[in-house]
């Protein structure tokens, strides 16, 4: 797929464009696990993690663990969705000033390398979800048919990290002051959503700008596949609109800026 | 555009945004950059299974050019048609990653230029034939060198399935088997496709391009057979080499004479030699090439055995060829000063600069002794010579007189 395509819907539904993402995700993949022992074997470790920290250090130290019930799980969800939006958030902006030297050079389709991202951060996302349904199974948590919810929620996931991602790609083409922020950004993103807390805890003034925030909607989402008695969908609807009519726009500007950026990457 | 044409460029033109002073911080916030133009009203068009080569000094736009063609970066002003897909090896190697292995680089690398990695799947024992790397293909690229980086890259070349192929100095690297395998290649390569080349080489340029178009500070100086445009583009670079030898005279002086074993050289300088035998003696270094040229040099010696000889070198130090007086045949006073003159046809120089470096040698042993100094001179004829692309005057006659 190259530059010179008119339409975007074009590239989109073009086999040779997810081909290409695909194969760029596979050089990340092998860069990341060049010259280690245990290879792939490495994925597990992030959801590893994830589940020792929830279940035996925020479990036991926070008050809150002790309101809701399978705290650990609940954590774990919420870390789940985070890991996987600040991956994007961070990688996926920056992958244009990785891959300089390859779009100076080449004409492959500049959103290749943000999908890229998009497909390596997966592996790690799916493997996080394989340990959702491990951890499950130890705690004797029946699932029941609201999994089949993470259909649309992995897309609506995935859609989220890229959009935050994409934005600030396109606001760092010519200039890269935004970089200097991103990561102050990133930590103010972590405390406002409630990954490790109840949405019940931010007052009800307050909750009208939890309700916009679409990374909350996703982590509510994950959990009410897996727990009960969760936090309300249905609040979160006009974020998620919102979001992915912004997506749209994103890409549209995306592909219109898209014959400069040899000039300035 | 006509059925045979595959690429059309109509006045293109390309400018760059450049800072050509130090700013400081403030300044540089609000200051408005001064414009470059890196190709100014191109024209040319490429017709089908064609190989066209793209030459001219540093920074005279090729890569800009190719990156056009390509789509990679924008143009400002004009139109390009182009008919066909396009693939574009602006660097050998792109994206390889030194830790990967060649099998993954290559894999990678080829999907990026539109190969299925299915045909290099397939196809792998082609590669490994052609880029004679044998069993490093499972290596990290890290320990390969720079010369199997290169066999590797190019050994992709063979898939590629588009009809237009740019090539940006793909050869760099290789040695003289694999760039003989890859001029090859590329003639076989090109019975079904248009071929665009940007390199510097001369012998790719003459052997395998049917057109060479130069390109002078963004403009286009010359679109002919490789010969004749190659012709043009050094004369356009010599033109600055006449300026600077306008003034200079042809000879050099030493003081105290130069004296090696009793062999001392006072003067040497070129007269030139008229039809009817009047030397002329020159205020410039610039000759044309309808007469003689006559090197002269005043010597004294005492030793039989040192002889002078004078060595021609052109503008790029190459040593074209040397002759020496041989005392056995043509005798010379001892002790007493004498003027030496070496009598040379001037017509086998073609236009541009050229440096006469004279030496001391030793008969009997063969040694060489060079003088630090060295003539100029600048043959400018108004005929166009196709020998002004590959200087090299054989069969030199020169008449030794004393």
């Amino acid at each position: 797929m190259r530059v010179n395509e008119k339409n975007i819907l074009n590239i989109l539904l073009s086999k040779e464009f997810w081909l290409l993402s695909l194969i760029f995700a596979y050089r990340e993949l092998k860069i990341k696990f060049a010259q280690t022992r245990l290879h792939y074997f490495w994925v597990i470790l992030p959801p590893i993690m994830g589940f020792v920290i929830t279940t035996f250090f925020f479990g036991r130290l926070f008050k809150i663990s002790k309101d809701i019930e399978y705290y650990n799980i609940y954590a774990y969800l919420g870390m789940m969705t985070w890991y996987y939006i600040s991956y994007l958030f961070l990688y996926s902006s920056t992958s244009l000033i990785q891959n300089q030297d390859i779009i100076q050079k080449s004409n492959v389709y500049r959103l290749v390398f943000p999908m890229a991202k998009v497909f390596m951060g997966l592996i790690d996302l799916f493997c996080w979800i394989f340990g959702a349904f491990v951890i499950s199974f130890i705690y004797g948590i029946k699932i029941n048919f609201g999994i089949f919810t993470l259909v649309y929620t992995i897309p609506l996931h995935i859609i989220t990290g890229l959009t935050f991602g994409l934005i600030i790609l396109l606001f760092s083409v010519k200039y890269r002051d935004i970089y200097q922020i991103v990561p102050y950004i990133i930590s103010i993103i972590m405390i406002v959503t409630p990954i490790f807390y109840h949405p019940y805890m931010i007052p009800e003034y307050l909750r009208i700008f939890l309700h916009l925030n679409p990374i909350a909607g996703v982590i509510e989402l994950y959990r009410s596949a897996f727990l009960d008695g969760t936090y309300p969908i249905k609040n979160f609807t006009l974020s998620f609109i919102i979001l992915i009519l912004l997506f749209i726009v994103v890409l549209l500007i995306f592909h219109k800026k898209e014959k400069q950026i040899a000039e300035y990457v | 555009m006509e059925e045979k044409e595959v690429i059309v460029v109509c006045n293109l033109s390309k400018y760059y945004e450049l800072t050509t002073f130090k700013q400081s911080f403030f300044r540089s916030l609000v200051s408005r950059k001064e414009k470059f133009k890196a190709l100014n009203d191109v024209s040319f068009k490429i017709n089908r299974n064609e190989i066209v080569g793209i030459t001219g000094p540093n920074g005279s736009g090729k890569t800009t050019l190719l990156k056009i063609l390509a789509g990679i970066i924008p143009y400002d002003e004009g139109t390009i048609k182009i008919k066909g897909k396009i693939t574009a090896l602006l660097s050998s190697g792109l994206g390889f990653h030194k830790d990967l292995t060649g099998y993954d680089n290559i894999l990678i690398y080829a999907k990026s230029l539109g190969i299925p990695t299915k045909v290099i799947r397939e196809n792998i024992h082609k590669i490994l034939e052609f880029s004679e790397i044998g069993k490093f293909l499972y290596e990290p690229i890290k320990r390969y060198s720079s010369g199997m980086l290169d066999r590797l890259s190019f050994s992709v070349v063979q898939f590629i399935n588009s009809e237009i192929v740019l090539f940006d100095e793909v050869f760099s690297f290789s040695d003289v088997s694999f760039q003989n395998k890859i001029n090859n290649y590329i003639k076989e390569f090109s019975k079904n496709k248009t071929i665009i080349i940007v390199t510097h080489k001369l012998n790719v340029l003459i052997n395998l391009c049917d057109r060479v178009i130069v390109l002078y500070k963004g403009n286009k100086i010359a679109d002919d057979i490789p010969l004749y445009a190659l012709n043009t583009y050094y004369k356009h670079i010599n033109l600055n080499l006449y300026d600077n030898f306008q003034y200079k005279c042809p000879e050099i002086n030493f003081d105290p004479p130069f004296n090696f074993n009793g062999f001392k050289v006072f003067k040497c300088y070129i007269v030139e030699c008229l039809s009817n035998g009047e030397e002329v003696r020159k205020q410039n270094s610039i000759f044309s090439n309808q007469f003689y040229l006559c090197i002269v040099s005043e010597i004294l010696t005492t030793n039989a055995e040192l002889s002078i000889g004078y060595i021609i070198m052109d503008s790029m130090n190459n040593r074209l060829t040397l002759f020496y007086l041989d005392t056995s045949t043509i005798k010379i006073k001892y002790n007493e000063k004498t003027t030496v003159k070496a009598k040379l046809n001037s017509k086998i120089f073609s236009n541009g600069l050229f440096k006469i470096q004279p030496f001391i040698v030793n008969l009997v042993s063969g040694k060489f002794i060079f003088l630090d100094s060295e003539i100029f001179f600048v043959i400018n004829s108004e005929e166009k010579k196709l020998s002004d692309v590959v200087y090299f005057p054989f069969n030199l006659n020169v008449e030794w007189s004393v």
